[in-house]
Formats: C-alpha cells, sequence, structure tokens
C-alpha cells in the first residue's frame, strides 16, 4: 500500500473530501488515504483503501496513547457509483453503530459536495433520544443500519431500512414525543400554580426573608386559592416549603395514597422516604388512571426547622439510567448530593446508589 | 476495546449548607475540578477575592428570593483568601462555581435561611443538590 501525495488534491465536485475523491476517480489498486478523527473522535484513524477499480474500503483503527493500536475494523464501502454502504464494522458492533460510523464519515467530508453550504441534495443527522436520526433532502427520516446504502450524488437512500432500523426509529421518536409532551404538561403547571401563588396575594420575589421573619411574603396569600397538591406543581423548592408550611405535611400527604418505605434519624433528625401516588398530568390517554407512584424525601431543614419535600428517583431496575439501588432513606441521600460522581471522579456514569454510599457532612446546617 | 484505566476512589469530607454541598479534596484530586494554567482565561474565569475587600464571594444564588450563599471577605483576616474557578462560560455572582480554594484563613459561608457553616482551608468542589422531578420523570437541581 502506498499513501498517495494528497496535499495536491484540493478540487471535489462529488463529495466535501477531494482526497478520498481523488482516490475514487483517479487512485490505482491499494492506493490509501487516511485522516484522524475530529473532536471528540481524535483517538480514531479513518483509513480509505482503494480496493479495486470500482471500490473503496473504509477502515477504522483505534488508537490511543498508552494503549495499543488495533486492528482495523472495515466500517464502510464506497464505490464509484458514490454509493456508500456501512458495513458490520467488527469493533463498532453496538446499538447504534451504523449511526455514529454514519456521522463520523460526515464529519470526515464523505457526504455531498457542498453538504455545509447548505445546497440541496445534502442530508442531516442528530441524535435524539436513543437513535441518530437522518433526513434527506426528500424528507426522508430514518436511522442508519448496518448495510444502509447511501448515494452521495442524489443524497438519496438506496435501499430501504431493516423492520429492526424502523423500530428503533419510532422507538425513539416515541420516546421523544412523550419526553416532550411531559416536559411541556411540567412547565404548563408550575406557570398555573405560579400564578395561583401570585393571584392569591403570594410575594414570589422575596417568598422569604432573613431568619428570624418567617412567612414574609405570604402574609397576605389567601390560602383558599392555592390547593394543596400545588406542591407537586411547583419546582421551586421555597415556594413548596411555604405551602407545607401553612397547611402541614402530614395534611398534603394524608390526601394522597402513600406509604413510607423507610426513615432514618441522622443527626437527631428524622428522614421519611415516601412511595407516593401523585396526580400524573402528563398521560391523559384512555383508560390512565392517572396517578404515578413515585419517592418523595421528606426532611427538616437543620437552620429552621421547616419541611422539605423533594422527589427522589424510583429504584432502577435496569442498567441505565439514574435510579435507586435500594429505597431506602441514605441511598436516597446520596442521590440527592450526587455522593457517586465525587468518588468516582466522574460526572457522566450511570449510577445507582445505596445506602452505604451516602457520606454524612461533617456540618450540615 | 482498549482496557480502561483502574479507577480509584476518591477521599473526601464533605460540608452542606441547605442546598449546597461542598467536598473537600486533596490537592491531586482537586485538579482536575481546578482551571489550570491552560485554560482560555476568558471561558474559564477564575477569581480571587482577598481578604476586607467589600466584594463577596458567592457560591448560589437563589431565582426567586434573590438570597445567596456566600463568603463576605470584608468579615475576614486580610491575609485570608477566596478563589473561585468558574466552569465553562460561567460568571461569578450569577452562577455557581465548578471549585474553589479557601487560602489561609478559615471561611464562614453565610445565608439568608440557614446558619453560618465555617470551613477550614482546602480545595472544594461545589455541587447544588439535585430532586427528581416526577412529572417531566428528570433530575433538576433544587431552585430556590
Amino acid at each position: 500500500m502506498s499513501q498517495i501525495k494528497f496535499d495536491e488534491y484540493t478540487h471535489c465536485s462529488v463529495i466535501n473530501n477531494a482526497k478520498v475523491e481523488w482516490l475514487i476517480k483517479h487512485g490505482n489498486i491499494n492506493n490509501n488515504v487516511f485522516f484522524k478523527g475530529e473532536t471528540g473522535d481524535r483517538y480514531s484513524i479513518y483509513i480509505f483503501i482503494k480496493r479495486n477499480k470500482n471500490n473503496v474500503d473504509i477502515y477504522s483503527i483505534w488508537n490511543q496513547y498508552g494503549h495499543d493500536t488495533d486492528l482495523g475494523s472495515h466500517i464502510a464501502t464506497l464505490n464509484k457509483d458514490y454509493t456508500l454502504k456501512i458495513m458490520n464494522g467488527k469493533k463498532w458492533g453496538w446499538k447504534g453503530a451504523a449511526g455514529e460510523i454514519f456521522k463520523q464519515l460526515m464529519r470526515q467530508g464523505v457526504c455531498p459536495y457542498g453538504a455545509e453550504k447548505g445546497k440541496d441534495k445534502i442530508y442531516s443527522i442528530r441524535y435524539c433520544r436513543s437513535a441518530y436520526f437522518v433526513k434527506t433532502h426528500d424528507g426522508n427520516e430514518f436511522t442508519p443500519w448496518l448495510g444502509m446504502k447511501i448515494n452521495l450524488k442524489t443524497g438519496l437512500l438506496v435501499n430501504k431500512p431493516t423492520r429492526e432500523a424502523k423500530n428503533e426509529y419510532n422507538t425513539a421518536k416515541n420516546q421523544d414525543k412523550a419526553q416532550r409532551k411531559r416536559n411541556y404538561i411540567a412547565n404548563r403547571e408550575n406557570t398555573k400554580a405560579l400564578n395561583r401563588y401570585r393571584n392569591a396575594g403570594g410575594d414570589t420575589e422575596v417568598a422569604r426573608g432573613w431568619r428570624g421573619e418567617p412567612g414574609k411574603g405570604t402574609e397576605n396569600i389567601d390560602w383558599d386559592m392555592i390547593p394543596m397538591d400545588d406542591v407537586f406543581r411547583h419546582r421551586n423548592a421555597t415556594l413548596r416549603s411555604n405551602i407545607i408550611e401553612h397547611y402541614g405535611m402530614n395534611a398534603i400527604v394524608g390526601i394522597l395514597d402513600h406509604q413510607v418505605v423507610d426513615q432514618d434519624t441522622i443527626d437527631g433528625r428524622l428522614y421519611k422516604l415516601l412511595d407516593v401516588t401523585i396526580p400524573d398530568f402528563s398521560d391523559n390517554s384512555p383508560g390512565f388512571d392517572g396517578s404515578y407512584k413515585g419517592l418523595y424525601l421528606e426532611m427538616i431543614n437543620p437552620s429552621t426547622g421547616e419541611s422539605h419535600f423533594e422527589g427522589i428517583p424510583n429504584v432502577q431496575v435496569s442498567k441505565w439510567g439514574s435510579g435507586l439501588k435500594e429505597a431506602t432513606v441514605k441511598a436516597a441521600l446520596a442521590w440527592r448530593d450526587d455522593d457517586l460522581s465525587i468518588m468516582d471522579g466522574n460526572n457522566w456514569r450511570n449510577q445507582h446508589p445505596e445506602g452505604n454510599d451516602y457520606i454524612k457532612p461533617i456540618i450540615l446546617k | 476495546m482498549p482496557k480502561l484505566k483502574k479507577e480509584t476512589k476518591i477521599e473526601y469530607k464533605k460540608y452542606q449548607q441547605g442546598d449546597v454541598v461542598m467536598y473537600k479534596l486533596n490537592d491531586d484530586d482537586f485538579e482536575k475540578y481546578s482551571n489550570g494554567e491552560k485554560s482560555d482565561k476568558n471561558l474559564y474565569q477564575t477569581v480571587s477575592y482577598n481578604g476586607q475587600q467589600t466584594a463577596n464571594a458567592i457560591l448560589a444564588f437563589g431565582e426567586v428570593t434573590g438570597h445567596t450563599h456566600r463568603i463576605e471577605m470584608s468579615e475576614m483576616l486580610k491575609d485570608a483568601g477566596v478563589t473561585l474557578h468558574m466552569g465553562y462560560n460561567q460568571k461569578p455572582g450569577v452562577d455557581v462555581p465548578k471549585s474553589f480554594q479557601v487560602i489561609n484563613k478559615p471561611a464562614t459561608i453565610i445565608h439568608e435561611e440557614h446558619d453560618p457553616v465555617t470551613i477550614p482551608p482546602g480545595n472544594y468542589v461545589v455541587k447544588i443538590v439535585r430532586e427528581f422531578n416526577h412529572i417531566t420523570r428528570r433530575a433538576q437541581y433544587v431552585a430556590d
């Protein structure tokens, strides 16, 4: 194999990478060009080798400082008609690999010429919830799959998505719709609760004063205008706390079906973990009873003695996500303080804290 | 895939005032949380406060109440200091710093609704406690 002197080749008209285009048009068998991965993909090297007069094979190599360089994986093939086929690279065998390969090749310029200039015959790619979405200029949207063929001259798919790819796309699309709906409803309910609070005479600007002046900003509230379950609608902890102070925690929890799953006394303060059936505003599908079970931690502010009531994720069964490993007060506190991310020195890992993970503060005020 | 480097558990001490948690780390562990020499100073601000300055080193800001978790430098001795390390594109006094250092003398953090917390000199990482919003099914930082 020989690396061509590609610095001489700067003109392209079909794809965005002049060297690869030259390789397809004029390269000899076994000629190759290679490129380092873009930002965020720096440990990858992409090698384009002319296998025969009609095909260029694309390999990726993982090459990280302090680790061995691995054997290359055949990730794609580009033929002389500029049809790109995503292959089953052995190192890229995970779910979503086809989308990742496709994206990184786009970043290497293996995409229709002028894509960055907003010309026709382009496509776009984005990651949404759990899958990549590619949208071509004819409006077709799909999730890339291993075996996908796309023509870089026309910017359109050559073959049809597999059933698996369709399912992956539909699942991610439905997840996205559901999450957007939940976010919309949460914002709407928070805004409504905030308006009710203000219309009832509550001052949200000076919700509470300096210690010693409890209840500042709540003196003129007409509490008949504020329902108890606004505690579940407000995002702001201070406003929630004011509502709890007025009605009392027992009265609020008393209107809902709940059970105390754990309680613990830490430094003389009582913490309770409750499994509460709350109104679910996010699902109005037929047959749904409008409720949802969620964990809540009831605790006392050690400085003022006020009650706080904060949501805690439910016990997580699956490997992904960041729920609790066990429904205990200490596991809830470890999750609340995010103790594991400091302990492990990272912030991104999916973590499921348990009671032993909680580190008690030396001072808590 | 290449072998991942074996991870070691980081030892720390924890201090907490309301929704602000401060983790005291040793110098080596703290390095990754501070803005080193190579950081772009415009995007990663490092702000130093000295004793007897009138400015406050603000650690967190309440969005509704306007109350702050802060160190009032005028209350500290002259040779005392606090350095805030802000995260990417964050501004001191507005955003929560990624970490901070207390130099020479202990610092007292005050807040309108909490008793003061006095912490010894050292390196601290700051975090705001989280809560889970069961409507959105997503975690969010506690806002007060």
